[in-house]
């Protein structure tokens, strides 16, 4: 089991010219590869530039990243030289990600990971076929162009194009938006799933909804910084405001129905309980 | 004038490829000043519908008048520019190396004096709560940022018909929100103005007066919001959930405790306090 850990990390978009951007202002955060950990925060917080540190593509311009024992840091002498290793360990989906989708086929493009990380195009093929079923990709698509694709079923391909390689670190930049209500609880839980064989999964989402009910560990980016980590339940008893962020509809529901009279906990994990709940404070 | 027809669409088909339709024998009519909303799964039609509608595939089948007149050659150039419309996906749309060219893009053909497209920019940007964005790269902004600067540059030309494609997508809900507001700010002081919304989201669906389902190239439901969200298991076979407050609202009325599901949350909820 490897630890991540943020230490100090500071990032700076093209320094010191007039798009000069500060985007991380000193990130402080731990979690281990096993973990499933949400970043949540409002746009334009840091997010993506966090998560573009964990396989190398962005590097602090001040304090140190350290995957397990790989180390990216500000200082050149303490940067570990093993990238390919990092980059097959981590997968990244990006947040555009249907963009990234470059081969002339469906089929060659899930397979380009496996292909890059040496295996035979046979092994590759195998892997591919196995990604592509997992997002729900069928077979008569494979020989399509990635632009003959509609925007949700390349957004699944990129998806499917790293889970193929078999990452120990799942990285996701809002992989269900695009996809249709059914799709994305499907998709999220795919997640869950190889969440539970053991890859840690990082996952940046708006929809606060998929937190309560995927994550294990939620951390809240604000103006560059951590500013609150814990558990979905701890992060969204507090007041969520000052970052810009809601609540899940239950516990808007429940803030609501306080306001008003009731003294509702957030205990309850599905509707009907709510229901019951409403229905005994109802008569008070 | 004010029931005029905008859209009116008879039996729209097409296919990509032989053998193979993307959209079936789909009509629908839009009034001026409307705002309906179009669901469906993956794959469904939705943005090959969008881009009929725009001009940008070819009619293969069906019938279709814009603004009462159907595109021809000679006019569907001035038609397709009184329709402006957002895509799914920010990054393919940036022509300009700044936020404020970016939005002045569009209004560049239409020879305004300098001071009031300069005025037009900054309206626009501030709408979607970009105004202190407009001297950045456009490449350079998060991906919620990216697609207001998009929705901006459409906002500048004040088109009489809006086309959203998932134009929301990767905004967090505040930024959506905000949105949406702009967008019933617009509607309110511009109530000529119609609205195609193509979206996952049912909480936006909401909102509308109208909402279209697709499933698999057919219009599958076509109704209120109140209309389609109240039909359950029909929403299950096409990929889709109620609204929370649909959700909520069945729970609570097998307890026998009524509620009106509606837009606002905490009015959906007041009957449970007074
Ligand atoms: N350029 C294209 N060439 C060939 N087939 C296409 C093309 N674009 C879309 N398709 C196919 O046409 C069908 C409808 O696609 P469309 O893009 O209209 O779906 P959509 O409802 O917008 O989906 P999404 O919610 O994923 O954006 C799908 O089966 C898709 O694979
Ligand atoms: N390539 C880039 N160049 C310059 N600034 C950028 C770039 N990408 C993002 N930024 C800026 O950095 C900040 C954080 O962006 P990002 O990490 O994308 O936010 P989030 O993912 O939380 O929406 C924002 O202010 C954004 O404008
Ligand atoms: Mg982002
Ligand atoms: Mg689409």
């Amino acid at each position: 089991m490897a630890v991540i850990v943020f230490d100090q990390v500071c990032f700076t978009y093209s320094p010191k010219s007039p798009f000069h951007s500060d985007a991380l202002k000193g990130v402080d955060l731990s979690f281990s590869s096993t973990d499933f950990l949400a970043l949540v925060g409002h746009t334009g917080s840091g997010k993506s530039t966090i998560i573009e540190h964990l396989n190398a593509l962005l590097v602090p311009t001040s304090g140190e990243v350290r995957i397990g024992e790989y180390i990216s840091s500000s200082n050149k002498k303490r940067r570990s030289k093993k990238l390919g290793y990092l980059r097959r360990k981590v997968g990244l989906v990006f947040q555009f990600s249907e963009n990234q989708l470059f081969e002339d086929t469906l089929i060659k493009d899930v397979m380009f990971g496996p292909r890059n990380f040496g295996d035979s195009p046979e092994a590759a093929h195998l892997k591919a076929v196995e990604a592509l079923g997992e997002v729900g990709l069928p077979e008569e698509y494979y020989e399509r162009s990635p632009f003959e694709l509609s925007g949700g079923e390349r957004r699944r391909a990129a998806i499917a194009g790293v889970l193929a390689v078999g990452p120990k670190l799942l990285v996701l930049d809002e992989p269900t938006s695009g996809l249709d209500p059914e799709g994305a609880r499907e998709m999220m839980d795919l997640f869950k799933k190889i969440h539970e064989r053991g890859t840690g999964i990082v996952l940046v989402t708006h929809d606060m909804d998929i937190v309560l009910g995927y994550a294990k560990k939620v951390a809240v980016v604000d103006n560059g910084k951590i500013a609150m980590t814990g558990t979905p339940a701890e992060v969204f008893s507090k007041d969520l405001k000052p970052y810009g962020l809601e609540k899940p509809l239950v516990y808007q529901t429940i803030d609501i129905l306080n306001a008003h009279g009731y003294s509702l906990s957030y205990q309850y994990e599905n509707l009907d309980d709510l229901a019951k709940a409403i229905k005994e404070g109802k008569k008070q | 004038m004010d029931h005029r027809l905008i859209v009116r669409a008879k039996d729209l088909t097409f296919g990509y490829r032989k053998g193979e339709k993307a959209l079936r024998n789909v009509s629908f009519e839009l009034n001026q000043g409307r705002y309906l909303v179009i669901l469906g799964h993956n794959g469904s039609g939705k943005s090959t519908l969008a881009r009929i509608l725009t001009g940008l595939l070819p009619l293969q089948g069906g019938e279709l008048e814009l603004f009462g007149e159907v595109p021809t050659k000679e006019n569907g150039a001035s038609l397709t520019r009184r329709i402006g419309i957002v895509f799914q996906n920010p990054d393919n749309q940036f022509v300009a190396s700044s936020v404020e060219e970016d939005i002045a893009f569009g209004l560049e053909n239409l020879a305004l004096p300098r001071e009031e497209m300069v005025r037009k920019v900054r309206e626009a940007a501030k709408m979607v709560g970009m105004e202190e964005f407009l001297n950045k790269a456009p490449e350079n902004l998060s991906g919620g940022q990216k697609q207001r600067v998009a929705l901006a540059g459409v906002l500048a030309m004040e088109p009489d018909l809006l086309i959203l494609d998932e134009a929301t997508s990767m905004l967090d809900p505040k930024g959506k929100r905000e949105v949406y507001k702009a967008i019933d700010g617009l509607r309110q002081t511009h109530p000529s103005l119609s609205l195609i919304s193509i979206t996952h989201d049912v909480e936006e669906a909401l909102h509308a007066d109208r909402v279209i389902v697709l499933s698999d190239g057919l219009k599958a439901m076509d109704g209120t919001p109140d209309e389609i969200f109240s039909k359950k298991e029909e929403l299950k076979r096409l990929r889709l959930y109620p609204p929370f407050v649909y959700r909520l609202s069945s729970a609570l009325k097998k307890l026998g405790i009524d509620i009106v599901p509606e837009g606002d949350l905490e009015r959906s909820l007041s009957p449970l306090w007074r």
